[in-house]
Parts: structure tokens; C-alpha cells; sequence
């Protein structure tokens, strides 16, 4: 043990030491992440190398990281918030915790139905919420709305994932700015009816269910069947291969969530952060957020990736984004009502 | 007293905000999913617990009582488990069970596709959480069993108590104080899981106390939920404590080496394939498929950043554990010293950490940080190391404070009391006696804080200041994003890591 102990002194000195030496003068953008994606972290530090502003990155749950902002006060370090849903977007605007701060730029790069008329935030990326099925035992003709599945006629064909994924909520206060809360309601019980099984897993684990014949249909986003499409994994290819996917709603479109970001109250290198904005809304990152992760580009200008392209055509909702936020907490009082765990 | 009055702090800044927000919202609560969540608490509670107790003492009794081929090998192998966070234990589990698993594979390989099993369900959560959390059972009662009772066991023997009796009549009556303590510690465990419920759809206390909070915005009702949390813990706590109280065995300060019963033939093999069963459903299962994902996987920036992943998992383990260790050991020399009710309560409380989930802690050392934030103090402090640590430390305070809890009860009270009617003074006390005493009590405290230390993710995840990522987080991001074949590389990182002071472990539990 004696042997040990100096050695382990040693390593505890040094442990403590190693803090990191910072130069002052380097210009930085401090960024609060709920996006924590590898290609995330190549931008960034891309990023850096154009123009010498480094990107230090705090990675949690958007939730975390809103409560860290708030507590925090105008003594928070964070530039810029960047979280994987709507509705955390707008929660962070509405409690305070963002600033307008937009650029010709961002404007020029993002459609005005993507970001904040102010400039409290905007979309990086949009993602679809869809359906995918089982070609063998859903017609496609069956399909067409998402209301629709509370009918008796899904009765034991539906899989979901738990209503605390915020994916979900933001679905679900979708249907509530479209229909009302107590119609919202009355799906989500028509839905819970028709389960397979009890809301679980992620959403892989949703398309791997109906791979494997435990149900017909269930919601998820349309990168994870990108994502698996593409998969190191053979069974995960297989298993993606077994399902199709459906745009529903094509009247009044298929319901989006964007990944989006925004300018904190209290960001002490508010330029560089918005410089970051510009940059992560170009076309040439737009492209490559769009290739590696199978998100659709906020950028009108880049196209999807092909992979994505080939699953249909994505007519999205014109639903403004901030609904989602706004409804969010009446979504998980109806899920809360409606069973759906 | 101010040390654990700062450890304290933050819950106060917590619990103050029991009656904030709308009585609305915990009228929904209770009118909807409260009795669910008090529903699938108590039954996972109770089911981990009797299943930790079924494994953790059965096969404590097994290896350390009775001799069959491989026994040396199991009394190490099974206290491995140890390692693996629950959170991975629980994606791996399910992962190995799932459409894309080897089981339904090889299935459908051989025309068999009914050989699929969903193990995501209350039950299945029960049997991985038990799976992973038994050895803290096996390990207080391996080190009941071999160091403070075996006199007991010898005398038993020598009176001609037949194997099966003693069993009963006296190696269980005696194991019941350190199984109630392995129990209690996989419980606390229990409570703070939230990535493995999340995931496998059980909402409890824990699940209802984020969605409360985050999706909700209700933060009255997240903290009324963390109050029954509490109160749930604080009747364990006190049933554990009024066990042990009850059936209070003098130990044996004689120590014997302890002959085992030779198990022979068919009761030999039998206890070999059980142990051998255990251990590979328990550790190499989840191993081996993690390794199985790894090949052919992209591996993505896990492979660049390992090192300084791993360095930085090694580095908070390290010093938040000198930090938490200093800092109980204080508490309970200060409360040797006072023999006063509040010195032992102060010395007591600081264990409260342990019995909530680590992101309700992290967000009342923010609360307790944004009210330091009027002044200087306040911006060095806010999502700096310094806080991190200050936070590990109210959280695994409890973990530490078993171990030497135990020790400076037991050996020391009556050393201390001929030292000070020596008139010997606090420093000389502590370093005479107080310290040299503790030594095992040091020893085993420092690896449990430094296996929870490994595996620790939502204060990392809240609280870590910029461009700081561990091995465990990093596991955490990949699982969290779908990829598990990318979290594998980090999390069979965890486990290698973690292995190294389970190995300790069992060290210390031979030579105690």
C-alpha cells in the first residue's frame, strides 16, 4: 500500500494541475450543446481554423442547459445555445435566457418561417416526424393522416416510444395548435388503445420492432432510418430495409421540429457568436450536416442528402415553430391523461 | 459543522422550492401518473432488492464457505460486475435481445425467428439493474462473512452443528446486518438510475421528477416528487439502521483462517455452473457484446480523444476522491471527538447526497452557486472545476461514509476514549490513533468512491465546465444519439477502468 501511495500523490498533483493554460487574447464562442454529434464537433473545429475563434463546448440535455443558463445569470460564460427541438428553443426565448441578434446573413441563409422574426433564434436543421410501417401488412393506401391512427381499425399494430422524449411532445402539441387540446387528448387515448406494447426503447428500437413483426407502424424521425440505412451493422441495414416510411398529413403537411440555436441574454462574445450562426447556416455546412446526419438543411438552397431524398417527398407543415413551445407543457399534461407513459 | 452545512446547502435552496409554482400541476400529477410512478418505484425497489439479495448473498455464502473447483476465481469474478454503469448495462442488455441482436440472428439464420425475447419491460428492468447492483451484497457480506465472524462460524462447527443448520441457525442470523447494508446501497442505486428506466419505459419517482421539472416547467411538483423520493430513502435508511440495531453481533476480534466445506461431486459442479451461469450472464454477455459491436463499427472521434477521455475520468475519480474522503473522515473524527447527538448527526447527514439522483443535486449546487453570483466569489465558482467537485462530493459522501462509518464504530470508539483520558490533543489523536485505525476503512471506501466516480454521468453532464468530456459521457452522448456501436469503444473503457479498483476490492476483502 506505501508503495502506492506516493505515486498516487504524484498523479493527484498533477491531476490538479492540469488545469488549462488559456490565452487571453484568443478569440472565443462559448457554446452550450444539446447537439453532441461528431460532425458537430469537425465543424467546429473548422470553424476555428477559418477564422481563429475557438468553440468551447459545454455538451448536455437542452433541459440541463436551460437550468444552468437561468441559474447562472448574466455571469454565464454561454454565447450561444444550441438545442435539438423546438419547444427547448422557445422555452429558452420565453424565460428571458436569449437576445435578438440576427444578420443579413442568417437571413439571407434561413427562411423566415425557420427562426424568430425577432432573431432570438434560429433553425440549423428540420427534421420530419413520420410514420414507417410494415409494406406486408399496411397498405399504403390505409394511410394518411396522423389523426387517424386512433381509429379501433390499428387496434395492437401501433409502437411508440415514452412521451418524455421531447420528439414526441413536440408531435403531440402539433396536433393540439391544430385541433384543440381535447381532441388532442382523445387521440393520444385512441392511440395508448391501440399500442402493441408500452411506449419504449428509442426510435431504432421502434423501426426494429416493426422489422421484427411486434407491430405494423410507429413514429420516429427520418434521420434514424437514414442513420440506419447506412449502418456499419448488417442486421441494422436489414432491418431498415424491412420498412417503409409515410409523409403523413400531405394537406396541411408532415409535422417538423428543427435543431435550432440562439444568441444568449447574456453572451459576452456576442459577435462571434453570431459569426458562428452565419457560418453553421451556409451552404457548404449546411450540405454536410445534411450528408452526415440525414437532417434536412434549414438552408433552402442545399438540398438532402440523396438517402433522404429517396424515402418521398418531405411537404412540411407551415405550423409556425414556436407553437411547438408553446404547447409543449399542455402535450405532456394530455399524454399524462391519455396513459401514454 | 460549516463543512456539512455547505454540503447541505444546496438541498435547502431546493427544498425551498417545494410550494413554487401553480398547485395545479401536482393536482394533475396525483390525478394521473402519481400512482404509476409510486407503483413501479416500490415494485422495482423491492424486486432489485430481493433479487440482489438472493444473488449477492447467496453466492457470498457460496464462495466464502464452501470449496468447489474455480471458487478462488468466482470470489473475484463475480464482485466484477461492479463496473458496468447501469445505463450501459441496460442498452447492452437489450441490444443483445433486439431484432438486431446475435440471439434473433443466429434465429433467423437457423429458420428459428421465435427465439425473440423483449426484454424491455418492468420485469426485465428488475432482472438488469439486479444484475449489475448485486455485488454490493456480495461484497458486505464477503467481508462480513471473512473477517469479523468467522470465530463465530469456527465454534458453530466445533459444536457439531450439521452444514445445513449452521446455515441457518447461525451464518444467516449473522450475515443479516451486512446484507441489510449491501440491500440499502443497491437501493440508493436503484433510485438514482434514470437512464435505464427512461429507456426501458418504467416512469418512477426519478422519471416523474425530470418530466415534472424540464417538460412540465412545474418545478413545485419536481421537488415535491425528490421530498417522497427522500422520505422513501429516509425509511430505508431507518429500517436498515434499526436492523442492524436490533440484531447487534459483538464481533470477534480473534481471527481465524476459516476451513471451508469441500463440496464434492454433483454438489461441486453445481456450484461451479451456477457461479460460472452468473457471471457470464452478469458480465461477460454485456461484454462480449460490446466487443461484438466494435467490429466493423466506425468508431467516430472516441478513437482520437481517448486519452484525454480517459485521462479526465481518472482525474475527477482521483482527486473528488481524496476531496470526499478528507472530508468524511473529518466529520467523523470531529464526531469521535464531541460525542455529542448533533456532532453525529452532522456526521450523518452528509450521506444524504447519496439518496438522491445526481442531476437534482446538480441543479441545487446551481441554485446554491447563482445566489454566491452576486459577488466575485460567485464567477470562479460557477462551472468550474471547483463546483464539479464540490458536487461529486455531496453526492457520494454516503458512499465513503459506510466503509469508514463501520471502521471508526467499531475499532476506534473505545481506543479514542483511553487516548483522550491520556490527554492526548486532536492531532495527536488523529494521527496516533485515528488515521492508522481507519486504514481499511480508508482503503475500502476510496475504490467504492472511485468505481461510483467512473461511472458518475449527470453531474458531469451538467456541471463540467467547457470542452471537458469523460469516458462515461462520451458513452452516454453515443447511446443517447442512437449509436451504440460508437458508445461501445468508451463504455468497454469504463468497465477496463473500473476493473482496476474492483480488482483492489477484492484484495482488501482477502486481507481483511
Amino acid at each position: 500500500m506505501k508503495k502506492l501511495i506516493l505515486p498516487l500523490f504524484a498523479l493527484f498533483l498533477a491531476a490538479c494541475g492540469g488545469g488549462e493554460s488559456t490565452d487571453s487574447k484568443q478569440q472565443v464562442v462559448n457554446v452550450y450543446s444539446h447537439r453532441h454529434y461528431d460532425v458537430d464537433q469537425q465543424i467546429f473545429d473548422d470553424f476555428e481554423k477559418e477564422t481563429g475563434i475557438k468553440v468551447n463546448v459545454v455538451s448536455a440535455g437542452a433541459d440541463e442547459l436551460i437550468v444552468r443558463l437561468q441559474t447562472e445569470g448574466e455571469n454565464s460564460p454561454a454565447d450561444l445555445l444550441v438545442t435539438s427541438d423546438a419547444s427547448r428553443l422557445y422555452r429558452a426565448y420565453s424565460e428571458g435566457l436569449l437576445q435578438p441578434a440576427s444578420s443579413p446573413e442568417i437571413e439571407k441563409n434561413v427562411p423566415a418561417h425557420l427562426r424568430d422574426a425577432e432573431g432570438h433564434w434560429t433553425a440549423l436543421t428540420v427534421r420530419a416526424r413520420v410514420i414507417v410501417y410494415h409494406p406486408d401488412r399496411v397498405a399504403v393506401d390505409s394511410l394518411g393522416r396522423i389523426e387517424d391512427l386512433s381509429n379501433p381499425q390499428w387496434k395492437g399494430r401501433i409502437v411508440a416510444r415514452s412521451s418524455s422524449n421531447e420528439y414526441n411532445q413536440s408531435l403531440m402539441a402539433s396536433i393540439i395548435a391544430h385541433n384543440g387540446d381535447s381532441v388532442a387528448e382523445a387521440w393520444a387515448r385512441g392511440v395508448v388503445a391501440n399500442f402493441a406494447r408500452e411506449p419504449k426503447g428509442n426510435d431504432r428500437d421502434q423501426i426494429k420492432d416493426i422489422a421484427a413483426g411486434a407491430a405494423d407502424l410507429a413514429f420516429v424521425n427520418t434521420y434514424y432510418l437514414g442513420k440506419m440505412m447506412n449502418s456499419d451493422n448488417a442486421a441494422e441495414r436489414e432491418a431498415a430495409a424491412a420498412v417503409k416510411l409515410f409523409f403523413p398529413n400531405k394537406e396541411r403537411g408532415t409535422h417538423i421540429n428543427v435543431s435550432g440555436a440562439g444568441v444568449t441574454q447574456y453572451a459576452p462574445n456576442k459577435e462571434n457568436a453570431i459569426k458562428l450562426l452565419e457560418y453553421l447556416t451556409s451552404p457548404t455546412i449546411q450540405t454536410r450536416f445534411a450528408e452526415a446526419n440525414y437532417e434536412y438543411p434549414a438552408n433552402p438552397k442545399v438540398a438532402a442528402s440523396r438517402d433522404l431524398e429517396s424515402l418521398g417527398e418531405l411537404i412540411p407543415d407551415s405550423l409556425p415553430i414556436s407553437k411547438l413551445g408553446e404547447y409543449n407543457r399542455q402535450a405532456v399534461e394530455a399524454f399524462n391523461r391519455a396513459g401514454w407513459n | 459543522m460549516v463543512c456539512a452545512a455547505l454540503l447541505l446547502l444546496p438541498f435547502l435552496f431546493l427544498f425551498g422550492e417545494w410550494s413554487s409554482g401553480d398547485p395545479d400541476g401536482w393536482l394533475h400529477l396525483q390525478s394521473t401518473v402519481l400512482s404509476e410512478y409510486t407503483l413501479n418505484t416500490v415494485v422495482v425497489l423491492l424486486g432489485v432488492g430481493v433479487l440482489s439479495l438472493l444473488l449477492g448473498g447467496g453466492f457470498a455464502i457460496l464462495t466464502s464457505l464452501y470449496e468447489f473447483p474455480g471458487r478462488r476465481f468466482f470470489s473475484i469474478a463475480l464482485l466484477v460486475p461492479l463496473a458496468l454503469p447501469s445505463y450501459i448495462a441496460a442498452y447492452a442488455f437489450s441490444g443483445f435481445f433486439a431484432y438486431t441482436g446475435p440471439l434473433d440472428l443466429l434465429g433467423r439464420s437457423l429458420g428459428r425467428s421465435e427465439w425473440h425475447y423483449d426484454l424491455m419491460h418492468r420485469g426485465g428492468l428488475i432482472v438488469v439493474l439486479a444484475l449489475v447492483l448485486y455485488p454490493y451484497v456480495f461484497a458486505t457480506a464477503r467481508v462480513a462473512l471473512q473477517s469479523r465472524y468467522n470465530s463465530y462460524l469456527e465454534s458453530a462447527r466445533s459444536l457439531g452443528l450439521s452444514p445445513t443448520k449452521m446455515l441457518f441457525k447461525v451464518v444467516i442470523p449473522l450475515l443479516r446486518p451486512a446484507l441489510a447494508g449491501g440491500v440499502f446501497l443497491a437501493s440508493m442505486e436503484v433510485l438514482n438510475d434514470y437512464g435505464a428506466m427512461k429507456y426501458f419505459g418504467v416512469p418512477t419517482y426519478t422519471m416523474g421528477i425530470f418530466r415534472a421539472w424540464f417538460a412540465m416547467g412545474d418545478l413545485g411538483s419536481a421537488v415535491r416528487l425528490a421530498l417522497m423520493l427522500f422520505a422513501l430513502v429516509a425509511v430505508l435508511a431507518l429500517l436498515e439502521g434499526w436492523y442492524n440495531r436490533k440484531t447487534k453481533v459483538t464481533e470477534s476480534h480473534r481471527s481465524c483462517e476459516l476451513q471451508r466445506i469441500q463440496l464434492t461431486g454433483r454438489s461441486a459442479a453445481l456450484a461451479t455452473a451456477a457461479s460460472a451461469g452468473l457471471f457470464t450472464v452478469a458480465f461477460v454477455l454485456p461484454v462480449v457484446y460490446l466487443v461484438w459491436l466494435l467490429f466493423g463499427a466506425e468508431l467516430g472521434r472516441a478513437v482520437d480523444e481517448w486519452p484525454s477521455l480517459a485521462w479526465n475520468s481518472l482525474k475527477t475519480a482521483l482527486i473528488a476522491t481524496v476531496v470526499i474522503l478528507s472530508v468524511v473522515m473529518f466529520t467523523q473524527f470531529v464526531r469521535l471527538l464531541a460525542k455529542t447527538p448533533l456532532a453525529y448527526a452532522v456526521g450523518k447527514s452528509i450521506s444524504i447526497g447519496y439518496s438522491l439522483p445526481g442531476a437534482i443535486i446538480a441543479v441545487g449546487v446551481l441554485l446554491l452557486s447563482a445566489s454566491l453570483d452576486g459577488g466575485r466569489f460567485g464567477l470562479v465558482f460557477t462551472g468550474g472545476f471547483t463546483m464539479l467537485v464540490f458536487a461529486y462530493t455531496i453526492r457520494f459522501s454516503g458512499v465513503a461514509y459506510q466503509p469508514l462509518h463501520a471502521e471508526s464504530e467499531k475499532r476506534s470508539a473505545r481506543m479514542f476514549e483511553a487516548g483522550q483520558s491520556l490527554r492526548l490533543k486532536p492531532g495527536q489523536l488523529l494521527r496516533k490513533l485515528y488515521l492508522p485505525l481507519s486504514v481499511p476503512g480508508i482503503r475500502l471506501a476510496a475504490i467504492m468512491v472511485v468505481i461510483d466516480m467512473l461511472k458518475e454521468l449527470p453531474l458531469t453532464l451538467i456541471l463540467r465546465p467547457f470542452n471537458f468530456s469523460t469516458l462515461a459521457t462520451k458513452a452516454f452522448e453515443y447511446a443517447d444519439d442512437e449509436m451504440l456501436a460508437r458508445a461501445a469503444l468508451p463504455a468497454l473503457s469504463v468497465i477496463a477502468v473500473g476493473l482496476i479498483p474492483v480488482l483492489l476490492l477484492n484484495r482488501i476483502l482477502r486481507s481483511s
